[in-house]
């Protein structure tokens, strides 16, 4: 059986990917995929550890069906004001984005 | 109904209001915007209440419910009522600022919603709760952000999608990382094991600095901090002035959930605080000291006022969580009192900007203070209050809230405290500079134009209210400060 | 441990099974009348233009991508719940009733709104 330290390898390594993908990306649409893939690495821990360490409780499980529903959420509001935000600018791109900072 | 609903009447209640609101403005008129403006405020303004009813009836209750998923005691209460008391006040706000050309009933929907994240957010006894929160407060707030369809709402509003989504994320992480030590959600969980156990010191520290990006971003704590100054200039003013006292609330409730709580472990003993034998005290301390910099040194050069009250919010979180560090009754008290202070002072701020703006094409640079005091002297002397009141000078209540601060923080001497209450002095030093300059602008500056600046007697007559309030508190705080004191019950 | 697996192995079976044996007989006893429009590449919502991947789209299909996000998604609420619900009883039944209630009314808000009608 493959060990849970390679589930939380996977899951940190892919948190941190997608949390650089925030950090340095320009446009909105990938930095909304990374904000998901930072989701799924926490869904990956969570079900990991469950498994493993404390297959008495649902606890993780739970945990990450609700992070599901909510990402979906984030993602369907933050795709909606994206549409608004190019009908008002032209632009995807967060650099774009800074007529208020002075 | 089963019984543990029981408990959960008033967040029902506000849900059948939002249900209620959807459907009736699917079957009236489209076009008759008196209708639904009538019927948009009648529901929201009746779920409120009858919410806040339901509340003060029940406000000795203290059980658990959905199997110890929410906890109904008197500090959550107390808090439910503070939220809802924002939200009464702003839901006149919203509906009288003419900021948004068109009227849309939508938009209580989503103040509904957020009340309900914000009292989850109080009540958790679980960190999927605290998360459920955090995010139920967070959308609805970023689709209000973008209701005004100027240049900078929506601009706003992807820059707090992004910034909320990507610090819920490390949020969770930290949590999942607490969840491989533990091995529950569970707050008491959490408690039982630091209790017992003082292994993996570092894992921890890590933990609650991942924690502290979900939490910091909700109150709007230095380093996570960038979201709220856009944010507080991109949406319109009453939605500027929700946001910069409920959802803070909001973080505090939840900070204070996280940390203290009163568990029983499983050798009988009592325990007050969540992470028992972790020492988080000095990560709080530093973030405290750099939001406190980081709000006021950024509020002095600012001149757009709403970017410089967004400022000021994170200043004031700053001082509130320097007082986390002290793990008392106190401690919990004096944040309390002075977020309620806070609401009347920084609401009533808000509501003068919005006046001021509505009479200057919807600009809110400080020029157009200029020469306030002569084009209308009641609400001039009315800001200075407030403006007063924020910098904490005596007699005003902003005065005795950070005195109680102060307070609770030097009630156990030890370095990280007095090190906390010596910056906080000084801060509040700084803060003097910025405040001052508003009042400066409206009685020393003569003004550049001639255009004058009016209002309806419904926002005077809120004004001179909070103006009372502020000063009562000031010299008449006690009964006040029991009554929270006694709420303080976990 | 390995029989646990038997009735996905041929639920697996069946649904590959039936869903072959459902085009294979579509195939063969269909009656086919070829035309240029029938034969046409398929593309779903609009006809295939030369301007190539580049064209833009009509804002009603991220409309209905993100309704269809919310609403899919809802459903992952309900496998745990269809395999607590004998424990549980009756009370889960109307806690689900109550959760599809609160659905059904978003669905109406967006079926009212117009988000579903494509022109």
């Amino acid at each position: 059986m493959v060990s849970l330290n390679l589930f939380i390898a996977l899951g940190i390594v892919l948190f941190f990917i997608g949390l650089l993908g925030v950090l340095i990306r320009r446009n909105i649409i990938i930095i909304m995929i990374s904000i998901e893939i930072m989701l799924n690495a926490i869904n990956i821990m969570l079900v990991a550890f469950n498994r493993y360490k404390f297959i008495e409780n649902n606890d993780g499980l739970t945990y990450s069906f609700f992070i599901i529903a909510v990402a979906a959420a984030e993602a369907s509001v933050g795709l909606a004001i994206l549409i608004a935000v190019y009908r008002k600018r032209k632009t995807v791109f967060v650099n774009k984005l800074n007529t208020m900072s002075n | 109904m089963a019984s543990y609903m029981m408990n959960y009447i008033p967040e029902l209640i506000l849900i059948i209001g939002i249900a209620l609101m959807v459907l009736f403005s699917l079957f009236i008129d489209n076009n008759d915007e008196n209708k639904e403006r009538l019927l948009a405020i009648s529901i929201s303004t009746m779920a409120i209440v009858g919410s806040i009813f339901v509340l003060i009836m029940n406000s000795n209750k203290h059980v658990e419910i959905f199997s110890n998923f929410l906890t109904i005691d008197p500090l959550a209460t107390i808090f439910k009522i503070l939220f809802l008391s924002v939200a009464l006040v702003s839901v006149w706000f919203f509906a009288r600022s003419k900021e948004t050309n068109q009227f849309a009933l939508d938009f209580y929907v989503q103040v509904l919603t957020v009340l309900i994240g914000m009292m989850l957010m109080a009540s958790a006894n679980n960190m999927l709760g605290l998360y459920l929160g955090l995010e139920m407060v967070s959308i609805p707030s970023y689709l209000m952000t973008g209701w005004k369809r100027s240049n900078n709402g929506p601009e706003a509003a992807i820059k707090y999608t992004i910034y909320g989504g990507a610090a819920s994320g490390v949020m969770i992480f930290g949590m999942s990382l607490i969840y491989g030590l533990v091995g529950n959600l569970s707050l008491s969980s959490i408690a039982n094991y630091t209790h017992f156990n003082s292994s993996n010191k570092a894992l921890w520290i890590i933990s609650i600095l991942f924690l502290f990006a979900g939490f910091g971003y909700k109150v709007a704590a230095a380093p996570f901090h960038h979201w709220s100054p856009d944010v507080y200039q991109g949406a319109t003013t009453p939605v500027t002035a929700f946001f910069s006292v409920a959802p803070k609330a909001a973080g505090f409730a939840m900070i204070i959930r996280f940390f203290y709580k009163n568990t029983i472990t499983t050798s009988g003993e009592t325990v007050t605080h969540v992470l028992n034998q972790v020492p988080w005290t000095l990560l709080v301390a530093i973030i405290a000291v750099i939001t406190m910099f980081i709000g006021n040194l950024s509020a002095i050069k600012q001149t757009s006022l709403k970017r410089m009250l967004a400022y000021s919010s994170i200043a004031h979180a700053g001082y509130m969580i320097s007082v986390i560090t002290v793990s008392s009754k106190m401690a919990i008290t004096s944040i309390l009192f002075y977020l309620v202070i806070y609401l009347f002072m920084n609401i009533g701020a808000f509501i003068i900007v919005s006046i001021v703006m509505e009479n200057n094409n919807g600009s809110d640079d400080i020029k157009h203070f200029n020469g306030f005091g002569s084009k209308n002297a009641l609400l001039a002397i009315i800001m200075a209050f407030f403006m007063f009141s924020l910098m904490g000078v005596p007699p005003f209540a902003g005065f005795i809230g950070k005195v109680y601060l102060f307070t609770a923080l030097l009630e156990n001497i030890t370095a990280i405290t007095v090190t906390l209450a010596v910056i906080a002095i000084i801060n509040s030093a700084i803060s003097v500079y910025y405040y001052a300059r508003v009042i400066k602008a409206m009685y020393l500056t003569e003004s550049t134009n001639d255009s004058t600046i009016d209002t309806t007697i419904d926002f005077k007559s809120i004004l001179f209210i909070f103006a009372i309030i502020i000063f009562v508190l000031g010299v008449y705080w006690a009964p006040l400060f029991n009554l929270l004191n006694k709420a303080v019950v976990m | 441990m390995s029989e646990t697996y038997i009735p996905m192995v041929l639920m697996i079976a069946i649904a590959f099974g039936l869903g072959s044996a459902l085009v294979l007989l579509s195939v063969v006893l269909g009656p086919k009348y070829p035309s240029d429009v029938k034969d046409y590449p398929f593309e779903c919502g609009h006809l295939i233009d030369s301007d190539g991947a580049r064209k833009k789209h009509s804002i009603k299909f991220y409309m209905i991508a993100i309704i269809f996000l919310l609403f899919d998604l809802e459903i992952v609420f309900m496998y745990p719940w269809a395999t607590v619900f004998r424990e549980i009883g009756i009370t889960a039944l109307f806690e689900m009733f109550f959760f599809l209630g609160i659905l059904v009314v978003g669905y109406i808000y967006v079926w009212k709104k117009g988000v579903l009608e494509w022109e």
